[in-house]
Protein backbone atom coordinates (compact mmCIF):
# COMPACT_ATOMS: atom_id res chain seq x y z
CA UNK A 1 0.00 0.00 0.00
CA UNK A 2 1.65 3.49 -1.02
CA UNK A 3 2.72 5.12 2.20
CA UNK A 4 2.07 8.94 0.56
CA UNK A 5 -0.40 10.83 2.24
CA UNK A 6 -2.58 13.03 -0.62
CA UNK A 7 -2.73 16.80 0.02
CA UNK A 8 -6.57 17.44 -0.09
CA UNK A 9 -8.34 21.02 0.62
CA UNK A 10 -11.36 21.64 2.64
CA UNK A 11 -13.25 24.06 0.16
CA UNK A 12 -16.05 26.30 1.26
CA UNK A 13 -17.53 25.84 -2.06
CA UNK A 14 -16.75 30.07 -2.54
CA UNK A 15 -14.02 29.55 -5.32
CA UNK A 16 -16.53 29.61 -8.42
CA UNK A 17 -14.93 26.01 -10.02
CA UNK A 18 -15.73 23.91 -6.93
CA UNK A 19 -19.49 25.60 -6.66
CA UNK A 20 -21.84 22.52 -7.72
CA UNK A 21 -24.03 23.20 -10.10
CA UNK A 22 -27.13 23.57 -8.27
CA UNK A 23 -25.19 26.43 -6.59
CA UNK A 24 -23.48 28.11 -9.19
CA UNK A 25 -26.91 28.01 -11.31
CA UNK A 26 -28.90 29.83 -8.47
CA UNK A 27 -25.97 32.71 -8.27
CA UNK A 28 -26.25 33.22 -12.11
CA UNK A 29 -30.21 33.45 -12.05
CA UNK A 30 -29.42 35.72 -9.47
CA UNK A 31 -27.18 37.36 -11.70
CA UNK A 32 -24.27 37.79 -9.03
CA UNK A 33 -22.43 35.25 -10.70
CA UNK A 34 -21.42 35.93 -14.52
CA UNK A 35 -21.55 32.69 -16.99
CA UNK A 36 -18.83 35.13 -18.54
CA UNK A 37 -16.59 35.45 -15.51
CA UNK A 38 -17.28 31.92 -14.58
CA UNK A 39 -16.11 30.26 -18.03
CA UNK A 40 -13.15 31.92 -17.81
CA UNK A 41 -11.96 31.12 -14.39
CA UNK A 42 -12.54 27.35 -15.70
CA UNK A 43 -10.81 28.47 -18.59
CA UNK A 44 -7.70 29.92 -16.64
CA UNK A 45 -7.85 26.83 -14.08
CA UNK A 46 -7.25 24.51 -16.95
CA UNK A 47 -4.46 26.51 -18.48
CA UNK A 48 -2.81 26.46 -15.21
CA UNK A 49 -3.39 23.11 -14.02
CA UNK A 50 -3.88 20.37 -16.71
CA UNK A 51 -0.54 19.83 -17.48
CA UNK A 52 -0.33 17.80 -14.74
CA UNK A 53 -3.98 16.06 -15.34
CA UNK A 54 -3.87 15.56 -19.48
CA UNK A 55 -7.95 15.33 -19.03
CA UNK A 56 -8.32 18.10 -21.49
CA UNK A 57 -7.31 16.85 -25.64
CA UNK A 58 -9.13 20.00 -27.00
CA UNK A 59 -9.88 23.43 -25.40
CA UNK A 60 -12.27 25.46 -26.91
CA UNK A 61 -11.57 28.94 -25.25
CA UNK A 62 -12.66 30.55 -28.21
CA UNK A 63 -16.10 29.00 -28.40
CA UNK A 64 -16.87 28.87 -24.63
CA UNK A 65 -16.53 32.22 -24.30
CA UNK A 66 -19.09 33.31 -27.06
CA UNK A 67 -21.37 30.80 -25.68
CA UNK A 68 -20.49 32.10 -21.84
CA UNK A 69 -21.58 35.76 -22.96
CA UNK A 70 -24.27 34.77 -25.18
CA UNK A 71 -25.76 33.17 -22.19
CA UNK A 72 -25.00 36.67 -19.79
CA UNK A 73 -26.65 38.35 -22.03
CA UNK A 74 -29.72 35.81 -22.50
CA UNK A 75 -30.38 36.34 -19.15
CA UNK A 76 -29.59 39.48 -18.63
CA UNK A 77 -33.05 40.20 -20.60
CA UNK A 78 -34.65 37.83 -18.49
CA UNK A 79 -34.47 34.16 -20.54
CA UNK A 80 -32.77 31.93 -18.08
CA UNK A 81 -33.12 28.48 -19.93
CA UNK A 82 -32.49 26.67 -16.56
CA UNK A 83 -30.54 25.09 -13.92
CA UNK A 84 -27.50 24.47 -16.76
CA UNK A 85 -27.36 28.15 -18.62
CA UNK A 86 -24.25 29.45 -18.38
CA UNK A 87 -22.59 26.18 -16.69
CA UNK A 88 -19.09 25.07 -17.67
CA UNK A 89 -18.83 21.05 -18.83
CA UNK A 90 -16.97 19.36 -20.96
CA UNK A 91 -17.36 16.17 -23.19
CA UNK A 92 -15.77 12.71 -23.63
CA UNK A 93 -14.46 12.87 -26.63
CA UNK A 94 -16.32 10.24 -28.57
CA UNK A 95 -19.31 12.49 -28.14
CA UNK A 96 -19.41 14.01 -31.83
CA UNK A 97 -19.09 18.12 -31.46
CA UNK A 98 -20.30 19.72 -35.04
CA UNK A 99 -17.03 20.99 -36.68
CA UNK A 100 -15.21 20.37 -33.80
CA UNK A 101 -12.80 17.44 -34.29
CA UNK A 102 -13.94 14.01 -32.02
CA UNK A 103 -11.34 11.64 -32.54
CA UNK A 104 -11.83 8.66 -29.66
CA UNK A 105 -8.60 9.55 -28.63
CA UNK A 106 -7.31 7.78 -31.52
CA UNK A 107 -4.66 7.84 -34.31
CA UNK A 108 -7.35 6.01 -36.60
CA UNK A 109 -9.93 9.51 -35.99
CA UNK A 110 -7.49 12.16 -35.47
CA UNK A 111 -9.05 13.77 -38.52
CA UNK A 112 -12.52 13.13 -37.97
CA UNK A 113 -14.69 16.36 -37.41
CA UNK A 114 -18.74 15.62 -37.57
CA UNK A 115 -20.99 17.94 -39.15
CA UNK A 116 -23.83 16.79 -35.86
CA UNK A 117 -23.47 17.25 -32.39
CA UNK A 118 -24.48 14.48 -31.01
CA UNK A 119 -27.98 14.34 -29.54
CA UNK A 120 -27.28 14.90 -26.15
CA UNK A 121 -25.15 17.29 -26.66
CA UNK A 122 -27.38 19.68 -28.81
CA UNK A 123 -29.76 19.33 -25.75
CA UNK A 124 -27.11 20.50 -23.64
CA UNK A 125 -26.36 23.34 -25.41
CA UNK A 126 -30.16 24.12 -25.66
CA UNK A 127 -30.41 24.53 -22.04
CA UNK A 128 -27.76 26.86 -22.39
CA UNK A 129 -24.43 24.57 -20.87
CA UNK A 130 -20.98 25.98 -22.09
CA UNK A 131 -18.58 23.44 -23.73
CA UNK A 132 -15.34 24.01 -22.73
CA UNK A 133 -13.54 21.01 -24.42
CA UNK A 134 -13.23 17.11 -25.87
CA UNK A 135 -11.86 15.21 -22.67
CA UNK A 136 -9.33 12.13 -22.73
CA UNK A 137 -10.99 8.64 -22.95
CA UNK A 138 -9.69 5.10 -23.21
CA UNK A 139 -9.23 4.68 -26.81
CA UNK A 140 -12.82 4.07 -28.17
CA UNK A 141 -13.56 3.45 -24.64
CA UNK A 142 -12.15 0.40 -24.27
CA UNK A 143 -8.51 -1.41 -23.22
CA UNK A 144 -7.52 0.87 -20.53
CA UNK A 145 -4.97 4.02 -19.90
CA UNK A 146 -2.46 3.66 -22.84
CA UNK A 147 0.95 5.48 -23.54
CA UNK A 148 0.80 4.64 -27.31
CA UNK A 149 -1.20 7.17 -28.42
CA UNK A 150 -1.63 10.49 -29.89
CA UNK A 151 -2.37 11.88 -26.50
CA UNK A 152 -0.92 10.89 -22.95
CA UNK A 153 -3.83 9.42 -21.12
CA UNK A 154 -5.49 11.23 -18.18
CA UNK A 155 -4.49 11.34 -14.34
CA UNK A 156 -5.54 11.19 -10.93
CA UNK A 157 -6.59 14.53 -9.33
CA UNK A 158 -5.67 13.08 -6.22
CA UNK A 159 -3.01 11.81 -6.51
CA UNK A 160 -1.61 12.18 -10.06
CA UNK A 161 0.67 8.96 -10.53
CA UNK A 162 -2.35 7.77 -10.04
CA UNK A 163 -5.10 6.38 -12.31
CA UNK A 164 -8.49 8.26 -12.79
CA UNK A 165 -10.17 4.90 -14.38
CA UNK A 166 -11.75 4.88 -17.40
CA UNK A 167 -12.83 5.12 -19.76
CA UNK A 168 -14.24 7.90 -19.32
CA UNK A 169 -10.66 8.98 -17.98
CA UNK A 170 -10.58 13.01 -18.61
CA UNK A 171 -14.34 13.25 -17.77
CA UNK A 172 -13.86 11.91 -14.11
CA UNK A 173 -10.61 13.75 -13.65
CA UNK A 174 -11.87 17.15 -14.94
CA UNK A 175 -14.72 17.34 -12.35
CA UNK A 176 -12.83 15.94 -9.42
CA UNK A 177 -10.26 19.18 -10.22
CA UNK A 178 -12.88 21.56 -10.50
CA UNK A 179 -11.36 22.13 -14.42
CA UNK A 180 -15.57 21.53 -15.33
CA UNK A 181 -18.41 21.52 -13.38
CA UNK A 182 -19.71 18.58 -15.25
CA UNK A 183 -19.02 16.29 -17.91
CA UNK A 184 -20.23 14.11 -20.29
CA UNK A 185 -19.30 10.04 -19.88
CA UNK A 186 -19.98 6.59 -21.38
CA UNK A 187 -20.39 3.15 -19.68
CA UNK A 188 -20.21 -0.09 -21.55
CA UNK A 189 -19.14 -2.20 -18.39
CA UNK A 190 -18.22 0.89 -15.78
CA UNK A 191 -16.87 3.87 -17.80
CA UNK A 192 -18.79 6.39 -16.22
CA UNK A 193 -18.72 4.74 -12.39
CA UNK A 194 -15.16 3.42 -12.87
CA UNK A 195 -13.82 6.91 -12.94
CA UNK A 196 -16.14 7.92 -10.53
CA UNK A 197 -15.47 6.16 -7.98
CA UNK A 198 -11.78 6.92 -8.65
CA UNK A 199 -11.96 10.17 -9.00
CA UNK A 200 -14.70 11.09 -6.35
CA UNK A 201 -16.96 12.25 -8.20
CA UNK A 202 -20.52 11.51 -8.42
CA UNK A 203 -21.23 9.51 -11.41
CA UNK A 204 -25.00 8.35 -13.10
CA UNK A 205 -24.90 5.41 -15.83
CA UNK A 206 -29.26 5.63 -16.51
CA UNK A 207 -31.39 2.74 -17.45
CA UNK A 208 -30.16 1.89 -21.16
CA UNK A 209 -32.85 3.67 -23.22
CA UNK A 210 -33.45 6.65 -21.39
CA UNK A 211 -30.51 8.79 -23.01
CA UNK A 212 -29.93 9.01 -26.57
CA UNK A 213 -26.73 7.43 -27.69
CA UNK A 214 -26.87 8.97 -31.57
CA UNK A 215 -23.93 10.68 -32.45
CA UNK A 216 -21.61 9.08 -29.91
CA UNK A 217 -19.00 6.67 -31.30
CA UNK A 218 -20.31 3.35 -30.72
CA UNK A 219 -18.24 0.63 -28.71
CA UNK A 220 -21.75 -2.14 -28.23
CA UNK A 221 -24.66 -1.25 -29.37
CA UNK A 222 -26.70 -3.02 -26.79
CA UNK A 223 -24.15 -1.96 -23.80
CA UNK A 224 -23.15 1.75 -24.21
CA UNK A 225 -24.82 4.37 -21.88
CA UNK A 226 -23.97 7.68 -21.90
CA UNK A 227 -24.62 10.03 -18.94
CA UNK A 228 -23.85 12.75 -16.74
CA UNK A 229 -20.78 12.95 -14.08
CA UNK A 230 -20.57 16.05 -11.80
CA UNK A 231 -19.29 16.47 -7.91
CA UNK A 232 -22.74 15.41 -6.80
CA UNK A 233 -26.01 13.20 -7.14
CA UNK A 234 -27.87 16.66 -7.04
CA UNK A 235 -26.28 17.75 -10.11
CA UNK A 236 -26.37 14.40 -11.90
CA UNK A 237 -30.36 14.79 -11.38
CA UNK A 238 -30.29 18.40 -12.83
CA UNK A 239 -28.58 17.22 -15.72
CA UNK A 240 -30.69 14.44 -16.01
CA UNK A 241 -33.31 16.72 -16.48
CA UNK A 242 -32.24 18.15 -19.39
CA UNK A 243 -30.86 14.80 -21.13
CA UNK A 244 -33.53 12.29 -20.53
CA UNK A 245 -35.69 12.64 -23.93
CA UNK A 246 -36.93 10.17 -26.03
CA UNK A 247 -34.76 10.42 -29.15
CA UNK A 248 -36.87 8.43 -32.29
CA UNK A 249 -33.60 8.46 -34.30
CA UNK A 250 -31.89 6.18 -31.60
CA UNK A 251 -33.19 2.69 -32.21
CA UNK A 252 -33.02 1.52 -28.21
CA UNK A 253 -34.54 5.02 -26.55
CA UNK A 254 -37.03 4.84 -24.54
CA UNK A 255 -40.14 6.03 -24.98
CA UNK A 256 -41.28 6.60 -21.56
CA UNK A 257 -42.44 9.39 -19.51
CA UNK A 258 -39.43 11.43 -17.54
CA UNK A 259 -39.83 12.42 -14.04
CA UNK A 260 -38.00 15.83 -12.46
CA UNK A 261 -35.17 14.49 -11.49
CA UNK A 262 -34.22 16.89 -9.37
CA UNK A 263 -37.71 17.97 -7.66
CA UNK A 264 -37.32 13.82 -6.71
CA UNK A 265 -34.71 14.68 -4.38
CA UNK A 266 -35.02 15.34 -0.34
CA UNK A 267 -37.71 13.94 1.88
CA UNK A 268 -35.51 11.34 3.39
CA UNK A 269 -35.43 7.38 2.90
CA UNK A 270 -38.09 5.97 5.41
CA UNK A 271 -39.55 2.83 4.09
CA UNK A 272 -36.47 2.51 1.47
CA UNK A 273 -35.43 -0.78 1.36
CA UNK A 274 -31.43 -1.78 0.54
CA UNK A 275 -30.90 -5.33 -0.89
CA UNK A 276 -26.83 -6.08 -0.61
CA UNK A 277 -25.85 -8.75 -2.87
CA UNK A 278 -22.56 -9.58 -0.55
CA UNK A 279 -21.60 -12.66 -2.33
CA UNK A 280 -20.30 -9.88 -5.42
CA UNK A 281 -17.64 -8.02 -2.98
CA UNK A 282 -17.03 -11.15 0.05
CA UNK A 283 -16.63 -13.81 -1.86
CA UNK A 284 -16.40 -13.44 -5.67
CA UNK A 285 -14.12 -10.76 -4.83
CA UNK A 286 -11.67 -9.61 -2.24
CA UNK A 287 -12.32 -6.02 -1.15
CA UNK A 288 -9.48 -3.78 -0.06
CA UNK A 289 -10.58 -3.78 3.51
CA UNK A 290 -10.95 -0.04 3.62
CA UNK A 291 -13.44 0.07 0.45
CA UNK A 292 -14.92 -2.78 2.39
CA UNK A 293 -15.18 -0.49 5.97
CA UNK A 294 -16.01 2.54 3.74
CA UNK A 295 -19.31 0.74 2.55
CA UNK A 296 -20.16 -1.00 5.70
CA UNK A 297 -20.36 2.27 7.33
CA UNK A 298 -21.99 4.01 4.70
CA UNK A 299 -25.10 1.42 5.12
CA UNK A 300 -25.07 2.49 8.51
CA UNK A 301 -25.67 6.32 7.42
CA UNK A 302 -28.80 4.83 4.86
CA UNK A 303 -30.17 2.91 8.05
CA UNK A 304 -29.86 6.24 10.00
CA UNK A 305 -31.84 7.57 7.11
CA UNK A 306 -34.52 5.58 7.73
CA UNK A 307 -34.10 2.60 5.23
CA UNK A 308 -33.65 -1.10 5.83
CA UNK A 309 -30.66 -3.00 4.52
CA UNK A 310 -31.20 -6.48 3.54
CA UNK A 311 -28.33 -9.53 2.56
CA UNK A 312 -29.25 -11.21 -0.65
CA UNK A 313 -27.21 -13.35 -2.84
CA UNK A 314 -26.85 -13.08 -6.94
CA UNK A 315 -25.29 -14.87 -9.40
CA UNK A 316 -21.32 -15.22 -9.42
CA UNK A 317 -20.37 -11.62 -10.19
CA UNK A 318 -17.18 -13.52 -11.92
CA UNK A 319 -19.88 -15.08 -14.92
CA UNK A 320 -21.49 -11.74 -15.52
CA UNK A 321 -18.26 -9.89 -16.00
CA UNK A 322 -17.52 -12.53 -18.59
CA UNK A 323 -20.37 -12.16 -20.27
CA UNK A 324 -20.70 -8.49 -20.64
CA UNK A 325 -16.62 -8.92 -22.38
CA UNK A 326 -17.91 -11.58 -24.57
CA UNK A 327 -20.62 -8.83 -25.87
CA UNK A 328 -18.86 -5.88 -25.97
CA UNK A 329 -15.63 -7.71 -28.24
CA UNK A 330 -18.32 -9.15 -30.66
CA UNK A 331 -20.45 -6.01 -30.81
CA UNK A 332 -17.01 -3.83 -30.85
CA UNK A 333 -15.46 -6.10 -33.72
CA UNK A 334 -18.73 -5.76 -35.97
CA UNK A 335 -17.71 -2.08 -36.03
CA UNK A 336 -14.18 -1.98 -35.99
CA UNK A 337 -13.58 -5.47 -37.90
CA UNK A 338 -12.76 -3.52 -41.41
CA UNK A 339 -10.18 -0.79 -39.94
CA UNK A 340 -8.42 -3.97 -37.45
CA UNK A 341 -8.23 -5.46 -40.51
CA UNK A 342 -6.91 -2.56 -42.75
CA UNK A 343 -4.93 -0.44 -40.55
CA UNK A 344 -4.70 -2.00 -37.16
CA UNK A 345 -1.38 -0.06 -36.56
CA UNK A 346 -3.50 2.99 -35.94
CA UNK A 347 -5.05 1.53 -32.96
CA UNK A 348 -2.88 1.39 -29.44
CA UNK A 349 -2.00 -1.88 -28.57
CA UNK A 350 -4.36 -2.06 -25.93
CA UNK A 351 -7.35 -0.96 -27.61
CA UNK A 352 -6.55 -3.25 -30.72
CA UNK A 353 -6.64 -6.66 -28.80
CA UNK A 354 -9.42 -5.99 -26.69
CA UNK A 355 -11.49 -5.23 -30.17
CA UNK A 356 -9.24 -7.93 -31.88
CA UNK A 357 -10.74 -10.41 -29.82
CA UNK A 358 -14.67 -10.14 -30.94
CA UNK A 359 -13.63 -11.88 -34.01
CA UNK A 360 -13.36 -14.92 -32.09
CA UNK A 361 -17.05 -15.15 -31.09
CA UNK A 362 -19.50 -17.53 -33.16
CA UNK A 363 -22.96 -16.57 -34.15
CA UNK A 364 -24.22 -19.21 -32.05
CA UNK A 365 -22.36 -17.60 -28.64
CA UNK A 366 -23.00 -14.10 -29.22
CA UNK A 367 -26.86 -15.47 -29.41
CA UNK A 368 -26.61 -17.42 -26.18
CA UNK A 369 -25.33 -14.83 -24.72
CA UNK A 370 -27.70 -12.70 -25.30
CA UNK A 371 -30.49 -15.57 -24.00
CA UNK A 372 -28.08 -15.93 -20.97
CA UNK A 373 -28.45 -11.85 -20.27
CA UNK A 374 -32.13 -12.18 -20.65
CA UNK A 375 -32.07 -14.81 -18.00
CA UNK A 376 -29.74 -12.89 -15.25
CA UNK A 377 -31.37 -9.91 -16.13
CA UNK A 378 -34.70 -12.25 -14.67
CA UNK A 379 -33.14 -12.58 -11.71
CA UNK A 380 -31.85 -8.90 -10.70
CA UNK A 381 -35.57 -8.07 -11.85
CA UNK A 382 -36.79 -10.69 -8.80
CA UNK A 383 -34.39 -9.17 -6.67
CA UNK A 384 -36.09 -6.01 -6.98
CA UNK A 385 -39.66 -6.98 -5.76
CA UNK A 386 -38.72 -7.42 -2.43
CA UNK A 387 -35.78 -4.34 -2.99
CA UNK A 388 -36.20 -1.07 -4.29
CA UNK A 389 -32.67 -0.53 -3.96
CA UNK A 390 -29.19 -2.50 -4.75
CA UNK A 391 -25.68 -1.07 -2.69
CA UNK A 392 -22.55 -2.35 -3.36
CA UNK A 393 -18.74 -0.82 -3.57
CA UNK A 394 -18.73 0.75 -6.88
CA UNK A 395 -14.66 -0.64 -7.46
CA UNK A 396 -12.83 -3.19 -4.79
CA UNK A 397 -10.17 -1.42 -4.64
CA UNK A 398 -8.81 2.63 -4.33
CA UNK A 399 -7.17 4.00 -7.67
CA UNK A 400 -4.11 2.05 -8.44
CA UNK A 401 -0.92 3.28 -10.17
CA UNK A 402 -1.44 4.54 -13.71
CA UNK A 403 -0.69 1.67 -15.66
CA UNK A 404 -0.61 -0.46 -13.00
CA UNK A 405 -2.95 -3.27 -15.32
CA UNK A 406 -3.05 -5.95 -13.27
CA UNK A 407 -4.41 -4.56 -9.72
CA UNK A 408 -7.94 -4.15 -11.02
CA UNK A 409 -8.74 -7.11 -12.98
CA UNK A 410 -11.03 -9.40 -12.05
CA UNK A 411 -14.80 -9.81 -11.45
CA UNK A 412 -16.20 -6.15 -11.99
CA UNK A 413 -18.88 -5.05 -10.03
CA UNK A 414 -20.30 -2.71 -12.37
CA UNK A 415 -20.67 -4.93 -14.58
CA UNK A 416 -23.87 -6.15 -13.77
CA UNK A 417 -26.04 -2.53 -14.14
CA UNK A 418 -24.76 -2.88 -18.20
CA UNK A 419 -25.84 -6.20 -18.42
CA UNK A 420 -29.28 -5.66 -16.90
CA UNK A 421 -29.48 -1.99 -18.36
CA UNK A 422 -30.46 -0.65 -14.77
CA UNK A 423 -29.38 2.61 -13.35
CA UNK A 424 -26.55 2.65 -11.53
CA UNK A 425 -24.60 5.96 -9.48
CA UNK A 426 -21.71 5.79 -8.06
CA UNK A 427 -20.75 8.47 -5.24
CA UNK A 428 -18.20 9.03 -3.25
CA UNK A 429 -18.25 7.22 0.30
CA UNK A 430 -15.45 8.18 2.15
CA UNK A 431 -10.96 8.32 1.48
CA UNK A 432 -8.71 5.38 2.45
CA UNK A 433 -5.27 6.18 4.84
CA UNK A 434 -4.17 7.64 1.93
CA UNK A 435 -6.54 10.34 1.11
CA UNK A 436 -7.68 8.26 -2.05
CA UNK A 437 -11.38 7.99 -2.43
CA UNK A 438 -13.51 5.09 -1.77
CA UNK A 439 -16.92 4.71 -3.61
CA UNK A 440 -20.37 2.65 -3.11
CA UNK A 441 -23.13 1.89 -5.80
CA UNK A 442 -26.79 2.50 -5.88
CA UNK A 443 -28.40 0.47 -8.00
CA UNK A 444 -32.75 0.45 -8.97
CA UNK A 445 -35.34 -1.16 -11.16
CA UNK A 446 -35.36 0.52 -14.67
CA UNK A 447 -36.45 3.97 -15.11
CA UNK A 448 -36.07 4.72 -11.69
CA UNK A 449 -33.37 6.25 -11.53
CA UNK A 450 -35.30 9.35 -9.63
CA UNK A 451 -34.75 6.87 -6.55
CA UNK A 452 -31.27 5.91 -7.23
CA UNK A 453 -30.22 9.82 -7.34
CA UNK A 454 -32.33 10.46 -4.34
CA UNK A 455 -30.57 7.91 -2.18
CA UNK A 456 -27.19 9.38 -3.44
CA UNK A 457 -28.10 12.88 -3.14
CA UNK A 458 -29.52 11.58 0.40
CA UNK A 459 -26.44 10.10 1.68
CA UNK A 460 -24.02 13.16 0.38
CA UNK A 461 -26.23 15.81 2.29
CA UNK A 462 -25.74 13.24 5.67
CA UNK A 463 -21.79 13.37 4.94
CA UNK A 464 -19.20 15.69 5.02
CA UNK A 465 -17.49 14.00 1.33
CA UNK A 466 -18.21 16.80 -1.25
CA UNK A 467 -16.29 19.58 1.21
CA UNK A 468 -12.75 18.00 -0.02
CA UNK A 469 -11.45 18.30 -3.28
CA UNK A 470 -7.92 17.39 -4.26
CA UNK A 471 -5.61 20.09 -3.44
CA UNK A 472 -3.63 20.85 -7.34
CA UNK A 473 -1.29 23.59 -7.04
CA UNK A 474 0.02 25.19 -10.70
CA UNK A 475 3.60 24.03 -11.53
CA UNK B 1 -8.96 -25.34 -35.92
CA UNK B 2 -6.04 -23.86 -34.65
CA UNK B 3 -5.49 -20.19 -33.59
CA UNK B 4 -3.52 -18.75 -36.60
CA UNK B 5 -6.21 -20.70 -38.44
CA UNK B 6 -9.03 -18.96 -36.89
CA UNK B 7 -6.60 -15.67 -37.13
CA UNK B 8 -7.36 -16.61 -40.68
CA UNK B 9 -10.12 -17.07 -40.99
CA UNK B 10 -11.06 -13.38 -39.14
CA UNK B 11 -8.91 -12.03 -42.29
CA UNK B 12 -6.22 -10.67 -38.96
CA UNK B 13 -3.08 -9.94 -38.90
CA UNK B 14 -0.93 -9.32 -35.46
CA UNK B 15 2.34 -8.65 -34.93
CA UNK B 16 4.26 -11.47 -33.46
CA UNK B 17 5.08 -10.04 -29.95
CA UNK B 18 1.22 -9.22 -29.77
CA UNK B 19 0.14 -13.08 -30.61
CA UNK B 20 0.55 -14.51 -26.68
CA UNK B 21 -1.74 -11.59 -25.37
CA UNK B 22 -4.27 -11.84 -28.15
CA UNK B 23 -4.52 -16.13 -27.88
CA UNK B 24 -4.46 -14.91 -24.13
CA UNK B 25 -7.55 -12.90 -24.64
CA UNK B 26 -9.48 -16.07 -26.91
CA UNK B 27 -8.85 -18.39 -24.04
CA UNK B 28 -10.56 -16.53 -21.78
CA UNK B 29 -13.07 -15.79 -24.18
CA UNK B 30 -13.46 -19.71 -25.01
CA UNK B 31 -14.12 -20.24 -21.63
CA UNK B 32 -17.02 -17.96 -21.34
CA UNK B 33 -18.27 -19.08 -24.33
CA UNK B 34 -18.55 -22.88 -23.08
CA UNK B 35 -20.00 -21.49 -20.35
CA UNK B 36 -23.40 -19.85 -22.44
CA UNK B 37 -23.42 -22.46 -25.24
CA UNK B 38 -25.27 -25.04 -23.07
CA UNK B 39 -28.45 -26.93 -24.19
CA UNK B 40 -31.31 -24.25 -23.91
CA UNK B 41 -35.38 -24.26 -24.63
CA UNK B 42 -36.04 -23.34 -27.72
CA UNK B 43 -38.48 -21.13 -26.24
CA UNK B 44 -35.53 -19.17 -24.10
CA UNK B 45 -35.53 -15.74 -26.23
CA UNK B 46 -32.27 -12.93 -26.27
CA UNK B 47 -33.40 -9.70 -25.26
CA UNK B 48 -32.06 -8.28 -28.25
CA UNK B 49 -35.04 -9.77 -30.83
CA UNK B 50 -35.83 -7.24 -33.54
CA UNK B 51 -38.47 -4.49 -33.42
CA UNK B 52 -40.14 -2.95 -36.22
CA UNK B 53 -40.37 1.05 -36.02
CA UNK B 54 -43.62 2.41 -37.09
CA UNK B 55 -43.38 3.77 -40.60
CA UNK B 56 -43.58 7.63 -40.53
CA UNK B 57 -46.30 9.00 -42.82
Amino acid sequence: MPVETIAREETGMTEPHFMTIAEASSAIRARTLSPVELTQSFLNRIKALDGQLDAYLMVLEETALAAAKQAEQEIAAGRWKGPLHGIPIGLKDIYNTAGVRTTGHSALFRDHIPTDDAATVTLLREAGAIVLGKLATWEFAIGGASFDLPWPPARNPWNTAHDPGGSSSGSGAAVAAGLAMAAMGTDTGGSIRGPASWCGIAGHKPTYGYLSRRGILPLSYSLDHAGPMCWTAEDCALMMNVLARHDKLDPASASVPVPDFAASLGGGLAGVRIAVPRNFFESDLTCEPEVLSAFNAALDVFRSLGATVTDITLPPLGFITDLVSLITAAEAFAIHGNWLRETPELYGERGRLRIMVGAFVSGETLVNAHRERARLSAIVAAALVDADLLMMPTRHIVSPILGDYDSAVGPSLTRPFNLTGYPALSICDGFNSTGLPTSLQIGGRPFEDHLVLKAGDAFEKATGFRKIRPALAAV
Amino acid sequence: MTFEDRMQAAGLTVKPEDQPKLAALVKDLDRTAAQVNTPRSYAEEPLSVFKPMPVPR
